[in-house]
C-alpha cells in the first residue's frame, strides 16, 4: 500500500489533497495529509537541518519527518527559484542517509525546472494506469481551483476590514477551505464563485479611516500563518486592510509573465531581478506607495539572500518618499513578544503619522 | 485632581510613576526585576503607595503598564493601558521635550532609536536577536570586573587610554577584554573601552544611514552613566540631552497613555500579597496549537496570553 505524503504551506495543502485524490488509485494508494505547521514539526525540522539553512527548509522537512513518522513511504516535493531550488535534494539526503528513513521521495523539479515528461512519469509511479489526458484534465482543474480560492481568499483578506459581522465571514471562509478539499468539478467552482462573492458583497459596509498595510517579503512566511506568528490574522483581527501580492497562484502561473512589468515599474531602483521575489518585494512595495497605503511590513526568513538583496533598496524607498517600512526576520523563534511589540509600535507610528 | 499610574516592567528593572493631571511625576521609584517579574511589581507597587499621599491613591483614574512584562502585570493588577515601550517612551520624552528629534534608547536588553518629526514618531528600530549592546552587557562585564554597575562612570572619568573593545558581539567584546585585562589594561581603560563599545555598537547598528538631528534626547537605563553618555558626546560631536528622570520616561509616557485612554472612572492601585502561579503550554483546543501563558491567581484561572481564541480556557 502506498502513503503518499507532501509537505505543508498554509492552506494550500487541501489543493495538493484534492488534486491527488482524483489521480491515484485508491485500492493501492492513501493519502496522509500533513499536518497544519506547529511547534513540533519546527523542532523536527530544526533538529535536523543544518543550522544555518533558511526557515523554510526546517519547516518542510520537519513536516516530512513527522508524516514519515506516521507512516508514510512516498513524499512530494518540489523545488526552484532559490536555494529552495535545491530543497528536494537536501532533503532526500537527510532524510534518507543522516536518518535511515526507507520511502520513495519524488522530486518534480528537476534542479531548478520543471520538466513536464519526467515529472508525469514520477506521478506514474501513484498510479500506473493514469492516463495523460486524465492527468492534463486534473491538473487544469487544479490551476482552476487554485484560481479561485486565491482569488476569493485575496478579496476576502483585502475587504475584510469592511465587514462587520465576522460569524458569517468566518463560516464563509470555513465554506471555501472545505471547498478546497472536497470540490468536484469547473462547474462547480464557478458556481461557487458567484456565490461566494454576492454573499461578501452584501456583508460589506465602506468606511474611511481604515489603516491599509501591505505585507511583502519571502513567500513561505507570507503564506504560512504559522511562519509569520499570525502576523497577517492579527492584523485583520485589529481592523486594518491588509494587501499581499504573493500566492501560489501568482508564483506558479503569472510570476513569468509578469515579472518583465515589474522590473520596468521599478526600473528607478532595479536594472536586472534579484532573485526569487526580491524583485516582486521592491515593486509591490512602490506600487503599495501609489495606492496610498500607509506602510509596508516587509518580512523574511533568516537567510533569505533574494529578500536581503531586497532589503537595502526598501530602505532607499523607504527615504525617498518617506514612506514607512518595517522589517522583520524570523527564526524559528519560541517568543511570539518581540515580533508583537515591534509590529504594535509600527501600528502606532502609522496611526500618529496619519492624525 | 486626578492621578494615573505608569509602571514599566523592563528586563532588567521596574519602573513606576504616579502623576498628577499635570504631567508632574509625584512619586516615582526604580527597582531591579531581578527575573522576577511579579515579585519586582509587588516591591514596586508597594513602594509607590508607601510614597504616595492618601489623597493621591483615592484619585487614581488610570494604570498603564509596558515594557516586556506588560502583558502579564497588566492582567494581574488589573491595567487599563497596555502599550509596547517603543511608542511608551516617545509619548514620554515628547511630553517633556517637544521639539525632541531623536530619542536614543537603551535598557537593559534592547536599544532603540526613535526619530521624530513635529512631535510625531516617523521611524524607529530597535536592536533583533541579540543582546549585545544593552544594559545587559554592561551589568555582566561589570561583575566580572568586581564592581557595581552604578560605579563604572566613576573609572570612565579616570581613563587616559581607553581599551580598544570590539562592538559587534558581546561574546567577541568579552574575549577582547579578558586579552586587554592579561595583557595589563587598567580596570579604568577596560571600563572607559566598554562605554566606547556600547556607543560604537549603536552607531554601528542605528545610526548608520540615518540622519541623527537636534535635539538629541538620551534615556534608558544605560543613561544612568555618565561614561556612555561622554561616549556618545565624542562620538557624534552633538549635545546629548540626559533628562534627571531619563530612566523613567517609559514609566511617564506609558501614564500619560492611560490618561490618554482612561475612562474617567476611579481605580486602585494594589497587587495582592498572594501567590500568583504561571503555566505555559501548548493548547491543543483547535489547529493554532498557541503557546498559551495562564495565569493563576492562588489556584483559580485569572488570565491567558498568547491565545488566539478562548477554546484554550475550557481546554487545560
Amino acid at each position: 500500500m502506498i502513503v503518499v505524503s507532501y509537505p505543508n504551506i498554509g492552506e494550500y495543502e487541501r489543493i495538493v489533497y484534492n488534486f491527488l485524490n482524483k489521480i491515484i488509485d485508491n485500492s493501492n494508494c492513501k493519502i496522509l495529509r500533513p499536518e497544519k505547521n506547529n511547534k513540533k514539526i519546527l523542532e523536527l525540522g530544526e533538529e535536523n537541518s543544518p543550522t544555518n539553512v533558511c526557515t523554510p527548509f526546517k519547516y518542510t522537512l520537519g513536516s516530512m519527518i513527522n508524516s514519515l513518522n506516521k507512516g508514510a513511504n512516498v513524499i512530494i516535493q518540489i523545488g526552484g527559484g532559490c536555494r529552495f531550488g535545491y530543497y528536494a535534494q537536501i532533503q532526500e539526503k537527510i532524510l534518507k542517509k543522516d536518518m535511515g528513513y526507507k520511502f520513495e521521495f519524488i522530486n518534480l523539479y528537476n534542479g531548478n525546472k520543471l520538466e513536464f515528461f519526467t515529472a508525469v512519469k514520477k506521478v506514474k509511479m501513484l498510479n500506473p494506469r493514469l492516463s495523460l489526458q486524465k492527468l492534463l484534465k486534473e491538473i487544469y482543474f487544479t490551476i482552476k481551483l487554485l484560481r479561485f480560492s486565491d482569488n476569493i481568499l485575496t478579496y476576502i483578506r483585502e475587504n475584510e476590514c469592511y465587514i462587520e459581522d465576522k460569524e458569517k465571514l468566518q463560516s464563509i471562509k470555513n465554506n471555501i477551505l472545505n471547498d478546497m478539499l472536497k470540490i468536484k468539478n469547473i462547474s462547480e467552482i464557478n458556481l461557487k464563485r458567484k456565490e461566494c462573492e454576492e454573499e461578501i458583497d452584501t456583508l460589506i459596509v465602506e468606511k474611511d479611516d481604515v489603516l491599509k498595510i501591505g505585507i511583502v517579503g519571502e513567500l513561505y512566511s507570507l503564506m504560512d500563518p504559522f511562519s509569520s506568528s499570525f502576523l497577517e490574522n492579527d492584523l485583520l483581527k485589529k481592523g486594518y486592510k491588509i494587501k499581499r501580492y504573493t500566492t501560489a497562484s501568482y508564483l506558479l502561473l503569472d510570476k513569468n509573465k509578469s515579472e518583465k512589468k515589474l522590473l520596468k515599474d521599478s526600473k528607478q531602483y532595479l536594472k536586472y531581478k534579484i532573485g526569487a521575489d526580491g524583485t516582486e518585494s521592491v515593486a509591490h512595495t512602490l506600487e503599495l506607495i501609489d495606492e496610498g497605503y500607509d506602510g509596508v511590513i516587509h518580512i523574511k526568513p533568516f537567510g533569505c539572500t533574494p529578500e536581503i538583496n531586497a532589503m537595502p533598496i526598501l530602505k532607499k524607498i523607504s527615504d525617498d518618499y518617506s514612506f514607512p517600512i518595517m522589517f522583520y526576520t524570523f527564526d524559528t523563534l519560541n517568543s511570539d513578544t518581540g515580533f508583537q511589540t515591534r509590529v504594535e509600535a509600527f501600528i502606532d507610528m502609522l496611526e500618529m503619522r496619519k492624525k | 485632581m486626578r492621578y494615573y499610574v505608569g509602571i514599566d516592567i523592563g528586563s532588567i528593572s521596574t519602573k513606576g510613576v504616579v502623576i498628577d493631571e499635570n504631567n508632574n511625576i509625584v512619586a516615582s521609584d526604580y527597582i531591579w526585576t531581578n527575573a522576577s517579574p511579579i515579585d519586582a511589581s509587588k516591591r514596586l507597587i508597594n513602594s509607590l503607595i508607601k510614597k504616595s499621599k492618601k489623597e493621591w491613591l483615592e484619585n487614581i483614574y488610570a494604570i498603564g503598564t509596558t515594557g516586556s512584562a506588560r502583558k502579564l502585570i497588566g492582567k494581574i493588577i488589573g491595567a487599563t493601558s497596555i502599550k509596547n515601550e517603543i511608542t511608551a517612551h516617545a509619548v514620554g520624552t515628547i511630553s517633556k521635550y517637544p521639539d525632541v528629534s531623536t530619542i536614543i534608547e537603551i535598557g537593559g536588553q534592547d536599544s532603540k532609536i526613535i526619530i521624530i518629526k513635529n512631535s510625531v514618531v516617523i521611524d524607529y528600530a530597535m536592536n533583533t536577536l541579540c543582546a549585545a549592546g544593552t544594559g545587559a552587557f554592561l551589568s555582566s562585564q561589570a561583575k566580572r570586573l568586581g564592581i557595581e554597575v552604578e560605579q563604572m562612570q566613576n573609572y570612565y572619568e579616570k581613563s587616559n587610554n581607553p581599551a580598544k573593545i570590539a562592538a559587534r558581539c558581546t561574546v567577541f567584546a568579552e574575549s577582547d577584554m579578558i586579552h586587554k585585562a592579561q595583557i595589563g589594561y587598567k580596570k579604568e581603560d577596560l571600563i572607559a573601552g566598554l562605554c566606547n563599545a556600547i556607543v560604537e555598537n549603536y552607531t554601528n547598528n542605528f545610526i548608520r544611514g540615518r540622519r541623527i538631528e537636534d535635539k538629541i534626547v538620551f534615556q534608558g537605563g544605560v543613561s544612568r552613566n555618565n561614561g556612555v553618555v561622554e561616549s556618545f558626546k565624542s562620538k557624534l560631536n552633538k549635545d546629548i540631552h540626559v533628562d534627571k528622570d531619563s530612566h523613567l520616561l517609559g514609566a511617564l509616557g506609558i501614564a500619560l497613555i492611560a490618561k490618554s485612554e482612561s475612562r474617567g472612572e476611579r481605580i486602585s492601585l494594589n497587587i495582592k500579597d498572594i501567590e500568583y502561579r504561571i503555566r505555559e503550554k501548548e493548547c491543543k483546543g483547535c489547529s493554532n496549537n498557541c503557546e498559551v501563558v495562564y495565569i493563576y491567581e492562588d489556584e483559580e484561572l485569572l488570565d491567558t496570553i498568547g491565545n488566539r481564541c478562548e477554546n484554550c480556557k475550557s481546554n487545560i
